[in-house]
């Protein structure tokens, strides 16, 4: 792993997923998991970002849906319907502590779902820019992450999910994918193990 | 769902997941849940075949674009390196059940790894036959069916999910999957209860 050619991404960071009265924090069962991730996330994009190493930020921004869009079922129309992650909204905001990153941080706009590769300029970001390798944080775990992380694989990218960066609705399910999921197509580390990883690179 | 705006998408139904000697046979633990899938995909494909629903057949050929170093635990790595699903061989092939019904299953190639979408002619054959449901079946649970489903999802189909014509790994990952997560962008149902609801409609 080399910090030339790797990029964070941060997936999912937005008022409504990590404030303390984001709209979407009563999906988890345990607001302390998002804390928790969310610290050491941070942790992780301070010392990425003094190295410096590209961070790329890719939050939802639902676009309004005029009334002949046909409405698909399923957690997006859901989410959608409970005003959460609307463009130009507070909760679609990115959340008050990246602010310190302002300038550093890299944001792609305009993804709509799952998967922050779709309809985004994100892979042609990451090409041009010769990443070889994302290591991913955020949420959710079992959506966001997931869809993210494999379309990386199939693109090509080297992976790496940060165990201790990301949440997801329970704990069961973050332990599912962190031990079955992943490891079927990423690595799976720890925000200190890659950090280690990255400084050795340093060295060299 | 309306059978002529429905396209079930029949995913890694190739030799080297299905037959009988099947390369990648021994990664299921169950030998039972391999047949069983395969017997309950068969039937729902019959049954359908006699509607106007589009049938759909993306066979995974792995090409050496996907090998990656720090990805080398990686499932697409490990099928590489056990020589399953290579292009131009018997066991990348759809397995003779399906190829049995010749025209009447569109085979669409280009899927090189686990989203059938990607590099492939399918979202236009969807948009040329004003598909608005897709139905899936198929291998593997975790990767190319959820992979793909999303991607559905995300393009704006109705999306079902036929619970007993998907092959898992561990039981636990299947009814994960279709008691947690399918649920969230998709409708999980067995194929026997699609095919009531298909019939009823159609009287």
């Amino acid at each position: 792993m080399n910090a030339r050619t790797t990029a964070l991404l941060l997936v999912g960071f937005e008022n409504d997923k990590y404030a303390p009265n984001g709209l979407l924090r009563c999906m988890v069962d345990s607001t302390e998991r998002i804390d928790a991730s969310l610290a050491r996330a941070l942790q992780f994009v301070r010392t990425v970002a003094a190295i410096p190493m590209l961070v790329i930020s890719t939050p939802i921004m639902f676009d309004p849906v005029d009334a002949t869009t046909p409405k698909s079922r399923g957690i997006l129309t859901a989410i959608r319907d409970m005003g959460a992650l609307q463009r130009g909204t507070w909760g679609a905001e990115p959340i008050a502590e990246l602010a310190e990153f302002a300038g550093l941080i890299t944001t792609i706009p305009n993804r709509q779902g799952f998967n922050a590769f779709a309809g985004t300029e994100l892979h042609e970001m990451l090409t041009t820019r010769t990443i070889r390798h994302v290591v991913i944080a955020g949420n959710t775990t079992g959506l966001c992450v997931d869809s993210t992380g494999r379309t990386a694989a199939e693109l090509g990218y080297d992976v790496t999910i940060l165990t201790d960066c990301i949440y997801g609705r329970t704990f069961v399910e973050d332990r599912f994918y962190i031990d079955q999921i992943f490891p079927l197509y990423a690595n799976t580390a720890t925000s200190t193990n890659v950090l280690e990883q990255l400084q050795a690179s340093l060295g060299e | 769902m309306n059978p002529a705006t429905t396209a079930l998408l029949l995913i890694g139904f190739q030799n080297d997941q299905f037959s009988a000697n099947a390369l990648l046979r021994s990664a299921i633990d169950d030998a039972e849940r391999t047949d069983s899938v395969l017997d309950s995909t068969l039937r729902f494909v019959h049954q359908v075949s006699e509607s106007p629903m589009t049938v759909i057949v993306p066979p995974t050929e792995l090409t050496q674009r996907f090998v990656s170093a720090t990805n080398a635990n990686g499932i697409l790595w490990k099928l590489r390196e056990s020589g399953a699903l290579l292009p131009g061989t018997p066991g990348a092939e759809p397995i003779p059940e399906l190829q049995a019904y010749g025209d009447r299953i569109l085979t669409v190639r280009g899927k090189s790894g686990f989203n059938a979408f990607l590099n492939t002619s399918i979202e236009r054959e969807l948009r040329d036959r004003n598909i608005t449901d897709v139905v899936i079946a198929g291998a593997i649970t975790s990767l190319c069916v959820d992979s793909t489903a999303r991607t559905a999802y995300e393009l704006g189909y109705n999306v079902t999910m036929l619970t007993d014509c998907v092959l898992s790994g561990p039981a636990a990952e299947h009814d994960l999957y279709c008691e947690r997560m399918f649920p969230l962008y998709a409708r999980a149902v067995d194929s026997r209860t699609l095919l009531g609801e298909l019939d009823s409609a159609a009287a």
